[in-house]
């Protein structure tokens, strides 16, 4: 079985605090474009888990502007892949990304 | 500096190399694996480029990756936080992928190539960034507008940006779930068509129908802004769950359900296909009217799966968006392999960019050839009856002449084509002038569906005598009316009528004096050849027209349906062998099928090839 008790737990949590994490569709604007640079997907928080988002996000962020504009080197993936390199299941994973919260 | 780029783990996996911003090589995975779409990490593919740079891994100063699984993460956790309870197929299905493979690209790479380049480390580049990047640095533009449209990357769908000299910016963008080519994925599916593969079958229905459902859909699926900006009414898609495109509420709103796969397909269908293009010309028109503006650019350079709808490309031109449109021939992800190359060579890396008359995508002949002496050694080898052809005049006079007497001619020769459009170096021809060509190759050769049409491959000079554009389209991605002298009278509604929806019929009716062609609204997708860009290709259709006085050949994809385009000549002469074609080209040699043993075909070879 390919679901988990982590992965039950996270749904857990979203079900009973999420939606809205998409745009809300708002046909008052005339515009529906968004300036690429704030487009790093600050979305609403919602939740607990969805603050847990948004602090991941500024990591990535912060990550992104130490880095040579929109390539970044390794340094997130190694970071990653060293945790995960022994890991195969979905648990760790889910853990992995935890962690990187 | 040698740069490798890759792009795998979603479709079209493909990788590109280039020296100093010269493009040396470029090519998808399928053509080697024989898997169409194969989204594996493309090693074969990865290592042809590196026997066409004559260099192995170690050589390699960059390796850069297409897309930000990093992302992509992040948006598919986003998603599960949305979806909430319903989120179990996502949960199941996908993330597995996402976490098993595409976060470790890396690791995939260095477990077959052992290390990473010099370096021995991966760089990372946005998804619509590597769009945008394939699009403008090959284009033959200093400067331009820059417009990206696909389904999805990591989170964006749509982009626009400009590019100037050796950098692109991008402005703005449009972000997931909203997205242009999902909606027509989704009615591609709601149609009974496969995403990705038929979503051109679908453009192909679309001149069949009426886009009587353009305002239902306005009202209810899709809110389109003057700027061609636009959201999608999440109630009618399911693709952010995974399973399906669309749900039942996509149902209620057309009347009945979506299509089964191969079943008939009835005028709603026509007509839904007809309607959802007409909204993707709107959407593209105002997205490349915005982009023009916004950067005060006169040229438009576009990428991204939507970018293949030679349709929309074709209204561009016509309509008078833009005077000078360059779209990237494997706009699709396996474009993006060179874009990100592209990008490290001069955003990153900061090397200096030089623009010349022509595009630098050299005619997108980018993949593998064979020599004289190995297409040779492979007929001696397996005893295949041939004539050797010393004089290539000679033979394109033959081949000239056997098409035109109603034969289909299987054309391999030189390198293979980068993206999905075959262009003259892998193509299956025949005579456009034949009435009945386009269902004998569709359902004979192609064994596809009967109303798909076929392109036209021109010389360059006769364009303007043919169609009603004067601008070239070297990589078959505009789509142009033939010109009102060269139509036939043609009432496709009437015989739709007359016909019970039987669309056969209706195809096998002249629409013009190039019929085969010609599609049901007269349009035509055009390859405009050059004599400097394929000699070989041009000659023979030089030759072609010295017999016939019609400078034009049917061109479509050395392949049957669900095949991969062919890549080497064995691809070729099972092909050939195993469909109704009537000569095959290699190169210097002619191969007549009346002269050919027995092929000893022992699987059943339509259960090699998933239909698509």
């Amino acid at each position: 079985m390919f679901l988990t008790k982590e992965i039950e737990n996270i749904k857990n949590k979203v079900t009973n605090n999420s939606k809205n994490v998409f745009p809300i569709i708002d046909k008052s604007t005339n515009s529906y474009y968004i300036n690429y640079s704030d487009s790093i997907h600050q979305k609403e928080s919602c939740c607990e888990y969805c603050s847990d988002f948004l602090e991941f996000k500024k990591e990535l962020i912060e990550l992104w502007s130490e880095s040579d504009n929109k390539i970044f080197y390794n340094d997130v993936l190694s970071s990653i892949m060293q945790v995960r390199d022994d890991e195969e299941s979905i648990i760790e994973a889910i853990q992995l990304y935890n962690y990187m919260m | 500096m040698i740069i490798l780029g890759i792009s795998a783990l979603y479709h079209d996996s493909a990788a590109a190399i280039i020296i100093n911003g010269d493009i040396i090589a470029a090519a998808q995975e399928e053509r080697f694996t024989r898997k169409k779409h194969d989204n594996n990490l493309p090693i074969n593919a990865i290592k042809y480029c590196f026997e066409a740079a004559n260099i192995s891994m170690i050589d390699v100063d960059e390796v850069v990756y297409y897309d930000n699984s990093l992302l992509t993460l992040d948006r598919f956790m986003s998603n599960v936080s949305e979806l909430g309870n319903e989120a179990d197929f996502l949960l199941e299905t996908k993330y597995k992928g996402l976490i098993k493979s595409r976060l470790s690209i890396d690791k995939l790479i260095r477990n077959e190539f052992a290390v990473i380049g010099k370096k021995d480390t991966l760089s990372v580049c946005e998804h619509h960034i590597s769009h945008a990047a394939s699009a403008f640095y090959p284009s033959p533009y200093e400067s331009a507008a820059i417009l990206t449209i696909d389904g999805v990357g990591e989170w964006a769908t749509t982009t626009i940006g400009i590019g100037h000299g050796n950098k692109i910016e991008i402005l703005k963008e449009i972000d997931y779930p909203h997205s242009l080519g999902l909606l027509y994925s989704a009615f591609t599916s709601f149609c009974g068509f496969k995403v990705n593969s038929g979503d051109y079958k679908f453009m192909g229905l679309a001149p069949y129908g009426e886009p009587v459902y353009y305002d239902l859909l306005k009202e209810n699926v899709i809110d389109i802004k003057q700027d061609g900006s636009y959201r999608l009414n999440m109630e009618f898609f399911e693709f952010h769950k995974g399973s399906h495109m669309t749900g039942r509420k996509m149902e209620e709103l057309f009347g009945g359900p979506a299509r089964e796969i191969e079943s008939k397909i009835t005028k709603r269908e026509m007509d839904i296909a007809a309607s959802v293009q007409k909204i993707t010309e709107e959407v593209v028109a105002g997205l490349a009217r915005y982009a023009l503006e916004l950067t005060k650019e006169k040229n438009l350079v576009m990428a991204g799966g939507v970018a293949l709808n030679c349709v929309a490309n074709g209204k561009l031109i016509k309509n008078g968006v833009v005077r000078n449109l360059w779209v990237q021939p494997a706009a699709g992800d396996a474009g993006g392999a060179l874009g990100c190359a592209l990008y490290s060579y001069y955003q990153i890396n900061n090397n200096s960019r030089k623009v010349g008359v022509k595009d630098s995508q050299k005619g997108s002949y980018l993949g593998p050839e064979y020599s004289s002496e190995e297409i040779g050694e492979f007929l001696k080898k397996n005893n295949y009856t041939s004539q050797f052809y010393d004089d290539k005049k000679e033979l394109f006079r033959d081949v000239a002449g056997e098409i035109s007497k109603g034969k289909v001619v299987g054309w391999f020769n030189g390198r293979m084509e980068f993206g999905p459009r075959a262009l003259g170096n892998r193509s299956i021809l025949g005579n456009p002038m034949d009435t009945e060509m386009q269902s004998k190759l569709n359902l004979k050769i192609k064994y596809r569906e009967s109303f798909r049409p076929f392109a036209p491959s021109i010389l360059k000079e006769k364009y303007s005598e043919y169609f009603e554009c004067n601008i070239e389209s070297p990589y078959m991605l505009l789509c142009e009316n033939v010109v009102e002298s060269r139509r036939l009278p043609f009432n496709r509604e009437e015989l739709m009528k007359t016909h019970q929806g039987d669309m056969l019929p209706v195809v096998n009716t002249a629409r013009s004096d190039v019929p085969a062609i010609t599609h049901v609204d007269y349009s035509a997708r055009i390859q405009t050849v050059s004599e400097d860009t394929n000699p070989d290709y041009y000659h023979l259709i030089k030759e072609f027209e010295k017999i016939t006085g019609c400078p034009i050949l049917i061109n479509t994809s050395f392949n049957v349906r669900g095949e991969p385009i062919v890549c080497s000549p064995e691809d070729a002469y099972k092909c050939f062998m195993r469909t109704e074609m009537d000569i095959l080209v290699l190169g210097n040699y002619v191969l007549k099928k009346t002269e050919q043993r027995k092929f000893d075909d022992i699987d059943d070879w339509r259960k090699e090839y998933v239909l698509d």
